[in-house]
């Protein structure tokens, strides 16, 4: 099965228009928080400039 | 010790009765003749054969039946034999699934002191709920639940819950969301309902009459995820959503239903009166591997039957195989591979409601992706 482009799924996500896009990211930095992460598909160099990603990821409270 | 798993989770069926009589409960827990306790020797028993395994991590999950009809000193005993027995590099975890009715401010108190995780088993709305989830004489059990659930929250428990999901609620997908966030019960796991005593010829008569359906199971979850994005709340939590976006996303998913039959043997179910069996979904003589009374662990988890359990239920057909979301589901639960034909390369019954909930998020993030 095909899987993200995580270059370009980057950059949709910042663009802030996507449904889900705060769950996603929530989900995005569990991947890479968890220790020694072993990447099924995709390339880890892509997830390089996570820093400036995870700044956008804003909890907000339920409801 | 070498050829054992790192990391185990056990199912201790603490109680074999319950005080409900939920209509689809295949393992008939309300309508038994009589209610038993795990027997102290059991208990002990069994946590000195887990420390015997030298461990990274173990997870105590205490099922019933009702595990709450246990008195809080039976879990204090546990953890006390915990303590006692196993050893301090072993990271251990307590996790008590309950129906909720007989959540008290002492049982609540106990969770939080002794570090307890809490499961609910809860099926959304009133209507929804009462509809199989009663008591015995009846009457609907939502409102002790919603009650037990309330005080768990009040004093900052953040309490997970597991929705089962009938061929009847699967079109309730919206009331069922907009009910669980609305009550901040923000981990969700959803779970088709598949009266495992069943065989497949049966499955959609006697308890097999609630039996969910693939393509209505797969139609929920879709809704489900749909609703779930579309509030784009990061708190809540869906746990087989969450797992297939994170392998979409390049993740390992943590859930063993996606591991292609690897996780399967880290599981043991201990029932009440110490037989032991693989996960609770293979509770049948078929599959019964020894009785922690005269059995060993290492014994159990060497024997030629439990040997044979782990090849087989890593046997994936190569339709399967070659099938493009395998790399996603793994080939499904081995149990719902199983039960299809008693063959683990039988395609999972639950094969067409994964289909369509993986190839809906994949289009959803690709489709995100062409307009970005």
């Amino acid at each position: 099965m095909d899987t993200i482009d995580l270059k370009n799924f980057k950059a949709v996500l910042a663009s802030g228009r996507i449904s889900g896009s705060q769950v996603i990211l929530r989900i995005m930095r569990e991947i890479k928080a968890e220790s020694n992460p072993v990447l099924q598909h995709g390339n880890w160099e892509q997830w390089e400039q996570w820093d400036r990603w995870d700044e956008m990821y804003t909890p907000r409270p339920p409801g | 010790m070498e050829g054992t798993p790192r990391n185990m989770l056990l199912i201790m069926k603490s109680v074999s009765g319950c005080n409900l009589s939920c209509k689809y409960c295949y393992m008939n827990a309300g309508s038994r003749p009589s209610i038993t306790i795990m027997p102290e020797e059991i208990l002990k028993k069994t946590i000195k054969e887990v420390a015997a395994l030298q461990l990274d991590r173990i997870e105590f999950d205490w099922h019933g039946g009702e595990p709450l009809i246990a008195k809080s000193d039976f879990y204090k005993k546990a953890k006390e034999l915990q303590l006692k027995y196993i050893s301090t590099h072993t990271i251990v975890k307590n996790c008590l699934q309950s129906n909720g009715t007989l959540v008290t401010d002492d049982w609540i108190s106990f969770f939080i002191d002794y570090g307890f995780g809490v499961g609910v088993s809860i099926d959304g709305p009133e209507d929804i709920h009462n509809s199989n989830r009663c008591f015995k004489s009846g009457e609907g059990s939502y409102l002790s639940v919603v009650q037990g659930i309330k005080a768990l929250q009040e004093k900052g428990i953040d309490v997970h819950v597991m929705p089962v999901v009938t061929e009847a609620s699967a079109h309730k997908a919206k009331e069922m969301f907009d009910f669980f966030v609305g009550n901040g019960i923000n981990h969700l796991a959803f779970t088709p309902c598949f009266p495992k005593s069943s065989g497949i010829e049966q499955l959609y008569e006697g308890f097999g009459k609630f039996t969910i359906r693939p393509e209505s199971f797969g139609k929920f979850m879709v809704d489900i995820y749909d609703l779930w994005m579309e509030q784009n709340n990061p708190a809540i939590s869906i746990r087989y959503l969450e797992q297939i976006i994170k392998m979409l996303l390049g993740g390992k998913s943590s859930l063993c239903i996606f591991r292609k039959g690897h996780f399967c043997h880290r599981f043991l179910t201990i029932d009440t009166n110490g037989d032991i069996y693989p996960c609770d979904s293979y509770m049948s003589e078929e599959f019964l591997l020894g009785n922690i009374k005269h059995d060993t662990l290492k014994e159990v988890l060497y024997s030629h039957k439990y040997n044979r359990f782990k090849e087989n239920v890593v046997k994936i057909s190569n339709d399967c195989k070659c099938c493009p979301i395998f790399d996603i589901c793994g080939g499904g639960c081995s149990f719902y591979r199983y039960v299809q034909s008693g063959d683990f390369r039988s395609k999972s019954y639950y094969c067409e409601s994964t289909k369509m909930v993986v190839n809906h998020i994949s289009k959803k993030l690709f489709l995100n992706l062409k307009e970005g």
